[in-house]
């Protein structure tokens, strides 16, 4: 579960976030919606603990994300979290199959167990032929494909997404909108998106609006 | 950890200069240490090697001594005290006067048939020297031959105290004899010339061979040890008023290796500093490229302690690349320093315990460099705001902590002052990187204001640079790198004009143009009667532990430079400040003074502020006999006039002459290395400096050609964007360099500060002892 409290955010004394409150269950799928420069990626930076609210609390699961050592924050990051950016952000220097493969790995799991879930999950999003290619050969919708793909090779428990599909074909939005909500539905997992776009924040069961820092 | 390391190997294939240049540095860094260490143990084993040439298989060493009423010892005399297994040969310096160019030149006349015992030279490997052409032989070095274009077979014709003789030339040494020596005859051929030109001589017989020196080795004399020895010798009343020198112990005689140790020590960890800024500087940048990466891989769940020892394998395997290098670029680099510190007697030879240790050293270095390192990136970036406001408080701190600090320094205790300017220059140093961003922020945003109005397309890129240098930090670093490299060799140079100023300080110690040694009530009488000299001084000079000892029983024979108004009287002495500070004296205080195995008590009558360390004490008062007269010549009369005259009056006296330049050259000499080290460090120094700067500008440029690609898109002319590119580098230059300069003026006040302690005062362009 995850729990926001009056979160504030300042960027060079420009407020951002006031006071946002926001309580997400255990297996909810909510979907963010709001203009830009409403503090949508902000907020949600700070739900995944990549950004430090300048007031309020977050308690991922009971723990103060902001009061977590940087050891934990990785170990959280390397299980039960999982993020997929607006701008993708792999690895360059690592292949497609090394880069989904990451953060599994570096939580522990051996590559030998993943192996046959890394194979079904890139055939569902159609990224299987690009296992050798490196993210600079990739167009910006496999790109996208891919680090969504790193997020949920592991099974997190909480998924956190920015502008998910963003760079897809309506084609393929909805075969990841649907992979989304078969993995909300079948193993629970509770899912935050960010999004523009009113039918992709229609796959959620809640949809949050955001204006000018607060939520309305 | 697979997939991380994997990541990194890729990473530095692809983009393989940063990491090259950071080898390069560490090889560098590792070389420089190696030789310094090197240069350490070369001029260890040249004093060695001098210390063995000087005084080879000798242990003891007995000599006239002040306070001996007889000027001569026999070498016999000793042999027989010692017993027949003792082997003993005695020396004499004598004066020569050269028949071709009026020079003069210490010789030293000897018993060539015992001199192997006791010394490492063999004679006879030089030619076929009989006993009975042994007083018509002389034997010279190579330099000497050189320079008055002789060789074997050739005849050297000299003046010896009023007697000439000629010699011939059988032997030409690799070194000088005993390690200071040109010219060796043996005494019975100057006991020769003598006897042909002097009745008294002649009825002397050519026996009579006396000695100033007695080198004495005692290996053969079973059971004796060098105390027995010397109490066997005091025993007997013709030496109990003799001085007696134990030479086995070298490393006591050596004080100016010691100081030129802590020279190479602070010259290491010069190196080590500097390397460990250049290196910092390079894993600035290396991780500025690698920000995006390590970011994504703390976001997929890496921890901190794995990208870690990710920057901790990166380092070390460029260290270890690196070290074979350093070894390597160690050996050509050594051997040019050891031109420069003039080595006579050794060759460069790196030792691998050398290696070992400097590797070692730079290892430790690199490790604590990352540490750091990663300890200011520990967080990233969560906070999402800029450090200015941290970096502008924490200048501000150091800017009043250190001139509280330089106020302390000119009010305090001379003790703590030379700690305290320490401290003052490494917070100024830290100044110059935390308030260089800082101010080049405020002065470039000043000028950028004056320009508001310019519409020409080349002031707007202009600009534009200044912009870009109130935000980059690679151009941050190009200026505090500027900044860094001005203050510090001004610095080195304000220390090099104080060395120079010490020379100079030492060479108005007496103020006398010759110096007679061994001079007799009559050798007084017979020098002051010389045409040529203007006045004549009794005088003393002698080391001891505390420092240079000094008396003349005329106030107008010391140098001005030692600021003597007024005679020590009695017990009173007259105490440098340097001497006053290191055993801790006041006006009115009492110390005892240790001179060639007496005590004496003195009372401080004044202490003077000069940078000159001397003790000056009466020695009329305190009964011990002056050991040289000072001698300086008419306005009017040259040099060689003046010798030849004092050469002549003095010729039956067994004095020997020394120009005072010779006297100060031997206690200057050491400073020569330190400068010519000093040099060096400059110019390894710069060549760091010069090749961090180059590649964080390098790296601004590579780094930066999307941001370029965008002022073209937006309209900017490539001559333009030249101009843009050019003005940062320069306007981060120069302002850079003008940061250094004020920086050098806190750096020089602390340095005055710290110095005046001990009576030296710096004034920027001068210097006054």
């Amino acid at each position: 579960m995850i729990k926001a409290t009056k979160i504030e955010k300042s960027y060079n004394g420009e407020k951002v976030l006031l006071g946002v409150s926001l309580d997400i269950a255990d297996g909810e799928f909510i979907s963010i919606m709001g203009e830009s420069g409403s503090g949508k990626s902000t907020l949600l930076s700070i739900l995944g603990g990549f950004l430090d609210a300048d007031a309020g609390t977050v308690l991922l699961d009971g723990e103060d994300i902001s009061k977590m050592s940087e050891g934990r924050l990785a170990q959280i990051r390397s299980s039960t979290l999982g993020f997929v950016f607006q701008s993708y952000r792999l690895i360059p220097t690592l292949s497609v199959r090394d880069n989904m493969l990451l953060p599994a790995t570096l939580g522990g799991k051996r590559e030998s167990e993943l192996v046959g879930y890394l194979d079904k999950l890139s055939r569902s999003l159609e990224i299987s032929h690009l296992f050798d290619k490196f993210p600079d050969q990739l167009s910006g919708g496999q790109s996208q494909r891919v680090a969504i793909a790193r997020s949920l090779l592991y099974m997190p428990k909480t998924l956190i997404l920015d502008e998910p599909t963003g760079a897809l074909d309506s084609e393929m939005e909805k075969k990841v909108m649907e992979l989304l909500v078969s993995i909300n539905r079948e193993m629970g997992t509770t899912i935050v998106q960010v999004t523009h776009s009113k039918t992709v924040a229609e796959y959620g069961n809640r949809i949050i609006y955001l204006k000018d820092g607060k939520i309305v | 950890m697979r997939l991380i390391l994997k990541h990194l190997t890729r990473s530095i294939g692809k983009k393989p200069l940063q990491p090259m240049i950071l080898i390069l540095t560490l090889a560098l860094s590792i070389a420089t240490t190696i030789f310094a260490f090197t240069i350490e143990d070369m001029i260890d084993d040249d004093v060695k090697a001098s210390q063995e040439l000087k005084y080879g298989n000798a242990s003891l060493m007995v000599s006239v001594g002040n306070s001996s009423e007889s000027r001569f010892l026999f070498a016999d005399d000793v042999a027989n005290a010692l017993g027949e297994s003792a082997k003993v040969v005695g020396l004499y310096e004598l004066p020569l006067i050269l028949d071709s160019t009026g020079d003069t030149t210490i010789a030293v006349a000897t018993e060539f048939d015992r001199i192997s015992d006791v010394f490492d030279i063999e004679f006879l490997k030089y030619g076929k020297v009989t006993k009975a052409s042994v007083k018509d032989v002389a034997f010279i070095s190579a330099d000497f031959a050189e320079e008055m274009g002789l060789s074997i077979g050739d005849s050297l014709t000299v003046e010896t105290m009023g007697y000439e003789k000629t010699y011939r030339i059988e032997g030409i040494s690799e070194h000088p004899f005993m390690g200071f020596y040109d010219v060796m005859v043996d005494i019975s051929g100057v006991v020769r010339a003598f006897a042909d030109n002097s009745l008294l001589f002649a009825a002397i017989g050519e026996d009579f061979k006396p000695c100033g020196k007695i080198y004495v080795n005692i290996d053969n004399c079973e059971g004796m040890t060098q105390t027995d020895a010397v109490a066997r010798l005091k025993a007997d009343e013709r030496f109990a008023q003799k001085n007696f020198e134990d030479l086995r112990d070298i490393e006591e005689r050596n004080s100016n290796s010691i100081a030129l140790n802590v020279a190479i020590k602070v010259s290491v960890a010069f190196a080590a500093v500097l390397s460990a800024v250049i290196a910092f500087c390079c894993l600035y940048i290396l991780a500025k490229e690698r920000a995006e990466e390590t970011l994504i891989l703390a976001y997929s769940g890496a921890s901190p302690k794995a990208l870690g020892m990710l920057q901790f394998a990166e380092v070390i395997a460029y260290w270890a690349v690196a070290l074979p290098l350093g070894a390597l670029a160690a050996i050509p680099i050594t051997r040019m320093i050891a031109v420069f510190v003039d080595l006579r007697y050794t060759e460069p030879s790196i030792h691998s315990l050398t290696v070992v240790k400097s590797a070692l050293i730079i290892f430790g270095i690199c490790l604590l460099t990352t540490t750091f390192f990663l300890i200011l990136n520990k967080r990233i970036k969560r906070n999402g705001t800029t450090r200015t406001e941290i970096k502008a408080r924490w200048a501000v701190w150091l800017l009043l902590f250190i001139l509280a600090a330089l106020a302390v320094l000119y009010i305090s205790p001379a003790a703590l002052k030379i700690k305290l300017y320490a401290v003052v220059i490494a917070a100024n140093i830290l100044l110059i990187f935390l308030a260089t961003p800082l101010i080049l922020r405020l002065i470039a945003r000043a000028i950028d204001k004056k320009m508001q109005n310019d519409k020409r397309e080349a002031v707007i890129a202009f600009r534009y640079a200044l912009k870009n240098i109130c935000s980059l930090k690679l151009l941050h670093n190009i200026a505090r790198l500027s900044a860094l490299i001005v203050s510090i060799i001004l610095i080195i140079c304000l220390v090099f004009s104080c060395a120079r100023g010490w020379i100079r300080g030492w060479e108005q110690v007496f103020d006398a143009d010759y110096i007679v040694y061994n001079a007799t009530d009559s050798c007084y009488e017979k020098t002051a009667g010389c045409e040529s000299a203007a006045s004549v001084y009794h005088s003393y000079m002698n080391q001891s532990e505390i420092g240079m000892i000094i008396s003349a029983d005329e106030l107008s024979a010391y140098g001005e430079v030692l600021s003597i108004k007024e005679q020590p009287k009695e017990h009173q002495a007259i105490v440098s400040i340097g001497i006053a500070h290191k055993l801790d004296l006041s006006v009115g205080d009492s110390f005892s003074l240790e001179l060639d195995g007496v005590e004496y008590e003195l009372t401080v009558a004044e202490i003077v502020r000069v940078g000159i360390n001397y003790v000056a004490i009466n020695c009329e008062d305190l009964g011990i006999p002056y050991n040289m007269l000072l001698v300086e010549g008419r306005e009017g009369v040259s040099s060689s006039e003046l010798l030849a005259d004092l050469s002549q009056s003095t010729s039956t006296e067994l004095a020997a002459i020394s120009s005072i330049d010779a006297l100060m050259e031997q206690r200057i000499s050491s400073i020569k290395g330190y400068i010519n080290t000093g040099k060096v460090l400059i110019g390894v120094f710069v060549i760091f400096s010069l090749i961090g700067m180059v590649n964080t500008f390098c790296e601004s440029l590579r780094t930066r050609r999307e941001e370029f690609g965008f002022y073209c898109l937006a309209g900017m002319s490539r001559k333009n964007l030249r101009l843009l590119k050019f003005s940062e580098l320069v306007v981060a230059i120069l302002l850079g360099i003008l940061i250094g300069m004020a920086a050098f003026v806190i750096s020089a006040l602390a340095v005055n500060g710290g110095m005046s302690g001990y009576g030296v005062e710096i004034f920027l362009g001068a210097m006054r002892i």
